[in-house]
């Protein structure tokens, strides 16, 4: 199933074949290249506002091309957010939570693919029963744990509970079954080899390509993640960059706005950045893990 | 084809998961190991399955049993804890700003779905053409607003959009149009705040279309050209119907996200007792204590009763979904 659509001559997707030669296919790019000019337009319209001066962000007709204004903006920006601080919080919170989840998914998913033990099934069930349940519905009694727990204005709660994901052991459970032979834990467990070490020798290596684009996806997740953060963190200096930028959106929206989206510009670049490393990656696995 | 079928299923009515037992249990060790043995090996599975289930039970299934218990009290989460029966639900039936978030998040889901599958599945069919070049680059561009946060595209839509100085109204007013106060008025918060989300998500449904697209068998195509079929009829008469499975897939997994919207009218500055853009997960919020623009009392139990009514609508929106697919689905050749 993957097979067919990653491998082509084509490359990521085959595609449909069509009669007759090279026709210049003017349209289709018209059509695209529309598409693709909304998609970008507001990327390009943050530059702008961002390298302006409060005064020509609601010019009009406004300004084309990027102004000069970005680093006294930035100035700017941390008078109200610590805005370095909350890049290395989003990075902590993000890292530890790849780091867990995919620990415990991976190895959760690896038992429950190629291990036998009794009520294996059933408890399976009950995790991915819980996947009908919205966040919703537990905001309120989530928040009481956590601060029952005096976890309240700590990283705790963005990565301790988010490291059961429901979705992340049914995915990596999904890889195991394909990836993990029968016969290799047959062989490991003749030569010895204890469930621990079964996991790191044998199932580690072979889900290796799941466990590495679910925590691409873990990590963008926790990285804009904006709810949790919202509700548990008070204190400034601990806040993650999606609640400074709100934060400061608050203290500089009706002031100057070229100051509240230069620290937007500067808070949206990691993980553009990110993204155009690894999105050949994301593209085959993110349709791997769906369509599988 | 059918595993295609068969998975996303999986992965959205999570009731069935034991049919799958067949396929993985592998062939039995030929010589079965003695008792002790056994069970010293299944110790080593519960063991190691057993850090993720303390997490699960105490974050994943605890806190919806508090949630069942919260919502037959009134508590503003300092005090003493009232109990009131079915009070909160019969409170939930006759508050207009509840009644009202309802169907604003209704709107604005409706506003978002439709055109954003409709413009994705296109996209996603001229993406697919054969010999089309520059095809990584438009899915790269497409997909950029998914990895962006929502706080930084509210931010951007809120300027394009707001007060008398955004850019459209700008535009607006200088082809002679009145400019529009989009967050007065519900039509223009439910536009402003679908338009994002069509923005953001609308690559996400491209990529995962053209994959549903590359399941198509070739040969269907080849057989409508030979019968004169252009592509707007190859699209309709084909691609549409080998894709219903996918499509439905698609919808079920946008409907939890599309249903609790909450970053996007937050950031915008809905709060307290207004109605344009109030979602239900917003409505919420004001109850939960933590706002300092809310301007109603802190009541977890009566937020507890909204988390609830979110969840009876995500569970009938997928039903209803599921329902349609059945219905619809006579034709279905997979």
């Amino acid at each position: 199933m993957s097979a067919d659509v990653q491998e082509t001559d084509r490359g990521t997707y085959p595609v449909r074949k069509r009669g007759g030669g090279r026709r210049p296919q003017v349209g289709k790019h018209l059509v695209l290249l529309c598409a693709a000019l909304v998609s970008l337009f507001p990327f390009y319209w943050l530059l702008i506002m961002a390298t302006s001066s409060s005064g020509e962000v609601f010019k009009f007709p406004p300004r084309l091309i990027p102004g000069t204004r970005l680093f006294e903006n930035l100035g700017k920006v941390s008078d109200a957010v610590p805005l370095d601080a909350t890049f290395v919080n989003s990075l902590v919170v993000a890292v530890s939570a790849v780091l867990l989840t995919g620990f415990l998914c991976s190895l959760g998913g690896f038992v429950f693919a190629r291990m036998r033990f009794p009520g294996r099934d059933k408890l399976f069930g009950c995790v991915l029963a819980t996947l009908v349940f919205p966040t919703g519905v537990s905001l309120a009694p989530s928040l009481q744990i956590y601060s029952h727990l005096g976890w309240i204005n700590t990283f705790l709660p963005l990565i301790v509970p988010g490291a059961a994901s429901a979705f992340g052991l049914f995915w990596m459970r999904q890889y195991a079954v394909s990836a993990i032979p029968y016969e290799l834990i047959e062989a490991a467990r003749l030569d010895g080899c204890g469930l621990l070490r079964m996991y790191w020798h044998v199932a580690l290596p072979a889900m290796r390509p799941a466990i590495a684009s679910f925590g691409i996806f873990t990590f963008m997740w926790s990285w804009n993640d904006y709810l949790w953060p919202l509700l548990v963190l008070n204190d400034p200096q601990k806040y993650t960059v999606p609640v400074a930028l709100a934060q400061l959106k608050g203290a500089y929206g009706n002031i100057d706005y070229s100051v509240v989206t230069a620290g937007t510009l500067v808070g949206a670049i990691p993980l553009i950045v990110l993204f155009l490393f690894v999105r050949k990656w994301i593209f085959r696995n993110m349709v791997a893990g769906a369509v599988k | 084809m059918t595993k295609v079928v068969d998975t996303s299923m999986g992965a959205s009515i999570p009731a069935r998961p034991t049919a799958r037992r067949p396929t993985t249990d592998g062939p039995r060790p030929a010589p079965g190991p003695s008792r002790p043995r056994r069970w010293r090996s299944y110790l080593a599975s519960y063991l190691a399955i057993s850090p993720f289930f303390v997490l699960f039970a105490v974050f994943g299934v605890f806190p919806l049993g508090i949630a069942a218990y919260l919502s037959l009290h009134t508590w503003d989460g300092i005090g003493t804890m009232h109990f009131v029966g079915f009070e909160q639900f019969h409170r939930l039936l006759e508050d207009s700003q509840f009644w009202q978030s309802l169907v604003t998040t209704i709107e604005i889901f409706a506003m978002s779905q439709a055109p954003m599958v409709v413009a994705a599945l296109v996209a996603a069919f001229v993406l697919s053409s054969d010999r089309l070049r520059f095809r990584g680059v438009y899915q790269t561009v497409y997909f950029l607003p998914q990895v962006t946060s929502i706080v930084v595209i509210a931010i951007v839509f809120q300027s394009l959009f707001g007060g008398n100085f955004g850019m459209i109204n700008r535009l607006l007013v200088s082809v002679g149009l009145p400019s529009v106060d989009w967050m007065a008025s519900t039509w223009g918060a439910n536009t402003m705040i679908a338009l994002m989300i069509i923005w953001r998500g609308f690559g996400y449904l491209v990529i995962f279309f053209m994959a549903g697209m590359a399941t198509i068998p070739p040969e269907l195509y080849e057989a409508a050209e030979l019968d004169g079929a252009g592509g707007p009829r190859k699209l309709w008469s084909i691609t549409l119907p080998m894709m219903r499975p996918t499509i439905v897939f698609a919808l079920l997994t946008g409907i939890v996200g599309g249903l609790q919207v909450f970053t996007e009218p937050q950031i915008l500055g809905v709060s307290g007792t207004s109605v344009p853009g109030m979602t239900m997960m917003l409505l919420q919020y004001q109850y939960l204590g933590q706002s300092q623009s809310a301007s109603v009392g802190a009541d977890l139990g009566y937020a507890s009763a909204i988390g609830w009514a979110v969840f009876a609508l995500v569970t009938l929106a997928s039903l209803g979904t599921l329902l349609m697919r059945r219905v619809t689905g006579h034709k279905e050749v997979i």
